[in-house]
């Protein structure tokens, strides 16, 4: 117990220790150097860390013309996701992901329980509905994570000092499969790292088809409507 | 030689094969391609069936893989592993488009679910190379192999909602579509792959001999394109469609029809076709035959009549009643039959008979006495040849024209006839020559009736105002006496003839013997024709010496005939002969010129000597003489009083009527006329004084024997004084003795001739004579008679 305790005890110190230093700045590019975004980088510390849960909170995937928003959602352990549904066709979400298989049937507006992914992997989203819509959900065991913007930014603030296992993560990784996690140590500021990860093309699929297309067009001019 | 009927039909036929043939050749050919064409476009639709096929099932396949892949219930199945359930829709959905396998695949291509064992499928990942197609596309299909089985495959991913793995539906390409396929098409349907080791793998629903004569034949199953070609198979050829299945996986589909299947409607056409060229032809051949029959059966008809013709048979007829122009060659034919039988029977007629007097001619005769002689019951029955002979008959033609001897000689024939009994036969064997055959006739029968023919043919007959008399000779040959055969029988009734008239009798029998006689004569007859030409004649002058002076002013032209190998002819033989074979007058005409010229030779030799010329009763008869004696008087400068011509008693007697007009033409050309042989005839006193002559010969038979006869000096003495008293020159032939010539001098006879005072001497002989005789009388005036 008391080991446990002393355990407990040290990282508060260390991090007092490195009370000052503590953020991660990362670019990340496709192989033709181009900013990618929607890379997720997520920092494991070696040791425990007393507010490694402090972040395990709740999160949205919000579904909204016909797409999942945002197309990655990055939650830690034990976090419940809601399901809201902006659009105004019914959703049948699901996902067969060992991380966490769910459905949830056919609804509108929120559905009535939140999922919550009480274990660490991705989540791959679909709609039963909507085969285009792709949605992924990434559960970390760690709330230091961070997820590149338009620009293939990221930055995780307030890391305290220490040793961490970095992961990284792209929907479209070529590479996917491979280990691609490395020891870093966070001992103050750090120069930007920039990772390069080879993506296969998105897929095609947020167009309206065809027969959407031509579906609204009628909708706009109802026959009658003269 | 082929017939014109041959000919004919063979034209036709050729006529009808060079349009047949080429039909035949060219709708064979026609029907043939046309056969294989359609049977490649069979092939082409077929294999775009096929196309259609694949693609319809390929259709059923995507629908059904895609059906699956967007399950939610098989995505989730697959997605949690759940196998049982995989499988569960695998059969279901396979089922319902009777799909041949269908199989999952996980992310890394290794096969999770499958309905059938694809362990036969060699390789891991059977379907690696249609992954990213697949990925990208949503669905792909192909058509591949594994090893050497052909399928036919659709392949998806399955995503929820990213891949998660594959899916895929398929067909084996085997027998049993190859049967569905030839059920469709009815066409040869073949699968081909190769094995790694090359070898040809089939799936076909040719007979298994012939999937492996098209296994060996075939080779590896390339990427070749779609092609056309025929394939020759265990003896039959295969038309044959190659089509390349999948992307270059070395499946092929072969379409095949064998080629005799594809012509067999075509070969009983063809067949048809034959039977009925051949029908036609035949059909073409009666036709020609008829048609040939038609033009040629009356053409034979004529060639067999004419035939007939030819043969001597004039008494069919063509009867054809056709009315084209065959009828009409046939009626011509018909009128051109009788026409020559018309004249056949002429000529056979005109061959056997003599025109003018319609009695059998000489053939005729030769014919009878060939048919008598050779008839063996006749052998040594006797029969009678009588040849006839009209005397003077030359004559008559001549001076009284033809038309009187033509109708007396009909008279003549028509009077032998009625004397003759029924069986016997009077032919005319030309000019006055007639014969009488008198079957089964003896020696005395013949005679009675020769008699009797010379009885009634020298009655007198009238023709117009004329009366003739005419006078015939007979001799008569009997059979078997005198010859057996017809050529001697004929011969010695010509010689009995011929001593008939030379005997101046009436009928002789033929007296053996008579042959060398005749055969001497008949040649001298000959020889003489030529003796003028050949210069065998010569003439002798008979001095005619006065018998007041003693003077020779006169001289008689002989004529001698040196025959080359008989010698010197008596004129007494050849004369007659002349006379009797026609050629007197050419030798008086070359006498006349011969002597003539002498004449004038002598004339230019200061002797005026006269000529005397003897002409023949036939002479009498050429009317032409008179011009020929003035033409040479004229061409010799010769006085006409300078020319004597001497003529027979007998001559003038036997037609005196011509005679006399003869001789008072010949008397108006100035020269002086002369009966010589006078005494021998008959002629009457009333006869000599109309006749123009201005001297009389006395017959040497009175003169010779006057010396010594008195009566024959009684004759000569009073033929001087009638002559004497007629105003005549009288002249005595056949002085041979003074005495003779001193009685004649006594009788006052104007001229002597004969071997007292010269023999005949050729003309320069005579010229020396003359010399020396009228010197000797120069030189002896005056003295009465010589020695």
């Amino acid at each position: 117990m008391n080991t446990i305790r002393l355990m407990l005890v040290l990282p508060l110190v260390l991090v007092a220790i490195a009370a000052r230093a503590g953020s991660f700045e990362a670019a990340v590019v496709d192989g033709d150097g181009a900013a990618l975004a929607d890379a997720v980088v997520w920092l494991v510390p070696t040791r425990a860390m007393p507010a490694a849960t402090g972040k395990a909170t709740s999160a949205s995937m919000d579904q909204r013309g016909l797409q999942f928003v945002p197309h990655v959602l990055v939650v830690q352990r034990g976090s419940a996701v809601s399901f809201p549904n902006s659009d105004q066709v019914r959703h049948h979400v699901y996902s067969f992901s060992p991380a966490r298989k769910f459905e949830l049937r056919l609804y509108k507006s929120i559905p009535a329980e939140p999922v919550v992914f009480d274990k660490t992997g991705i989540a791959t989203l679909g709609c039963n509905i909507h085969d285009w819509m792709l949605g992924y959900v990434v559960v970390v065991d760690t709330p230091l994570f961070a997820k590149t913007d338009e620009t293939g930014h990221l930055k995780i603030s307030d890391v305290p000092a220490g040793e961490y296992r970095l992961e990284l993560w792209h929907p479209r990784d070529l590479d996917a499969g491979t280990d691609r996690s490395e020891m870093i140590r966070i001992d103050g500021p750090a120069p930007t790292r920039t990772f390069m990860i080879r993506t296969r093309p998105p897929s095609p699929t947020t167009a309206p088809t065809e027969l959407e297309q031509k579906f609204r067009a009628y909708r706009k001019t109802p026959p009658g409507d003269a | 030689m082929r017939s014109f009927r041959t000919r004919l039909i063979l034209l036709l036929l050729a006529l009808v094969g060079v349009i047949q043939f080429p039909t035949f050749v060219a709708v064979y050919f026609a029907t043939r391609g046309n056969a294989l064409d359609q049977a490649d476009q069979r092939l082409d639709v077929g294999a775009r069936v096929f196309q259609r096929l694949l693609a319809s099932r390929e259709a059923q396949l995507r629908d059904a893989v895609r059906v699956i892949a967007a399950d939610f219930g098989f995505r989730e199945a697959v997605a949690t592993g759940d196998e049982a359930t995989v499988q569960s829709v695998l059969f279901n959905h396979g089922a319902r488009i009777n799909a041949g396998f269908a199989v999952t695949l996980d992310l890394k291509g290794q096969i999770n679910t499958s309905t059938i064992d694809l362990h036969a499928m060699p390789g891991q990942s059977p379907f690696s190379s249609l992954f990213a197609r697949a990925d990208r596309e949503g669905v792909v299909s192909t058509v591949d192999r594994s090893g050497a089985e052909p399928y036919q495959i659709v392949l998806a991913p399955v995503r929820a909602p990213q891949r998660i793995g594959w899916v895929g539906m398929g067909f084996g390409m085997d027998q049993a579509l190859a049967a569905e396929f030839k059920a469709l098409t009815g066409l040869e349907v073949t699968f081909a792959t190769t094995d790694a080791t090359d070898r040809v793998h089939l799936y076909s629903t040719l007979a298994s001999p012939l999937q492996e004569a098209l296994a060996s034949t075939l080779g590896p199953v390339g990427s070749a394109s779609a092609r056309s070609t025929t394939l020759h198979l265990l003896g039959d050829d295969y038309l044959t469609h190659v089509v390349p299945l999948g992307d270059s996986t070395g499946v092929e589909a072969i379409l095949q029809t064998p080629e005799a299947e594809v012509l067999k409607p075509y070969a009983i056409l063809n067949r048809q076709l034959l039977v009925i060229s051949t029908l036609s032809f035949l059909a073409s051949l009666v036709g020609a035959w008829l048609l040939a029959r038609g033009v040629t059966r009356p053409v034979q008809e004529l060639a067999d009549a004419a035939n007939r013709v030819e043969r001597g048979d004039y008494l069919g007829t063509l009867a054809n009643t056709r009315r084209d122009e065959f009828g009409q060659l046939a009626r011509a034919f018909d009128g051109m039959q009788r026409g020559i039988a018309e004249r056949e029977q002429r000529i056979s007629h005109l061959a056997y008979h003599d025109a003018l007097t319609g009695l059998p001619n000489r053939i005729s005769i030769d014919r009878l006495l060939a048919q008598l002689l050779a008839d063996p019951s006749a052998r040594n029955v006797p029969f009678a040849v009588l040849m006839i002979d009209i005397n003077r008959f030359k004559e008559i033609n001549d001076t009284l024209g033809h038309p009187i001897g033509d109708r007396l000689l009909v008279n003549i024939g028509q009077r032998m006839r009625a004397m003759v009994r029924d069986q016997d036969v009077v032919a005319r064997l030309g000019g006055d020559e007639f014969l009488v055959l008198l079957p089964d006739a003896d020696k005395s029968l013949a005679g009675e009736l020769a008699g009797a023919i010379v009885a009634a043919v020298t009655e007198p007959v009238q023709l117009d105002s004329m009366k003739l008399y005419p006078e015939i000779s007979l001799g008569i040959a009997l059979y078997p006496t005198h010859a057996d055969t017809a050529e001697d029988l004929l011969r010695r009734a010509d010689i009995a003839m011929y001593d008939s008239k030379q005997a101046q009798v009436a009928i002789s029998f033929y007296s053996s013997g008579r042959d060398a006689l005749h055969l001497r004569r008949l040649s001298l007859i000959n020889d003489l024709r030529r003796a003028t030409e050949n210069n065998q004649l010569s003439v002798c002058y008979q001095p005619k010496m006065t018998l007041d002076d003693e003077r020779i002013a006169h001289v008689e032209a002989l004529v001698r005939w040196q025959h080359p190998v008989e010698g010197p002819i008596s004129p007494d033989e050849f004369i007659p002969l002349a006379e009797h074979a026609g050629s007197i007058r050419q030798i008086t005409r070359w006498m006349l010129r011969t002597v003539i010229r002498q004449c004038r030779a002598w004339r230019d030799l200061g002797h005026d000597i006269g000529v005397s010329i003897n002409i023949s009763a036939m002479d009498l008869a050429s009317g032409d003489l008179p011009a020929n004696v003035r033409a040479l008087l004229d061409e010799f400068a010769i006085a006409a009083d300078r020319v004597v011509l001497e003529v027979t008693e007998s001559a003038v007697m036997r037609d005196s009527a011509i005679a006399l007009d003869m001789l008072g033409r010949l008397k108006e050309c100035g020269v002086r006329l002369a009966i010589d042989d006078f005494g021998t005839g008959y002629s009457s006193l009333s006869h000599l004084k109309r006749m123009p002559v201005d001297e009389l010969k006395i017959d040497k038979s009175f003169v010779i024997g006057m010396a010594d006869d008195s009566n024959d000096a009684t004759i000569v003495r009073a033929t001087i004084e009638l002559g004497h008293s007629m105003g005549l020159l009288v002249v005595a032939e056949g002085v041979e003795n003074s005495r003779s010539l001193r009685m004649l001098a006594d009788y006052r006879c104007d001229m002597a001739q004969g071997y007292l005072i010269s023999r005949p001497l050729p003309a320069a002989e005579l010229t020396a004579m003359l010399v020396s005789h009228n010197a000797m009388l120069a030189f002896r005036p005056r003295t009465p008679v010589a020695p």
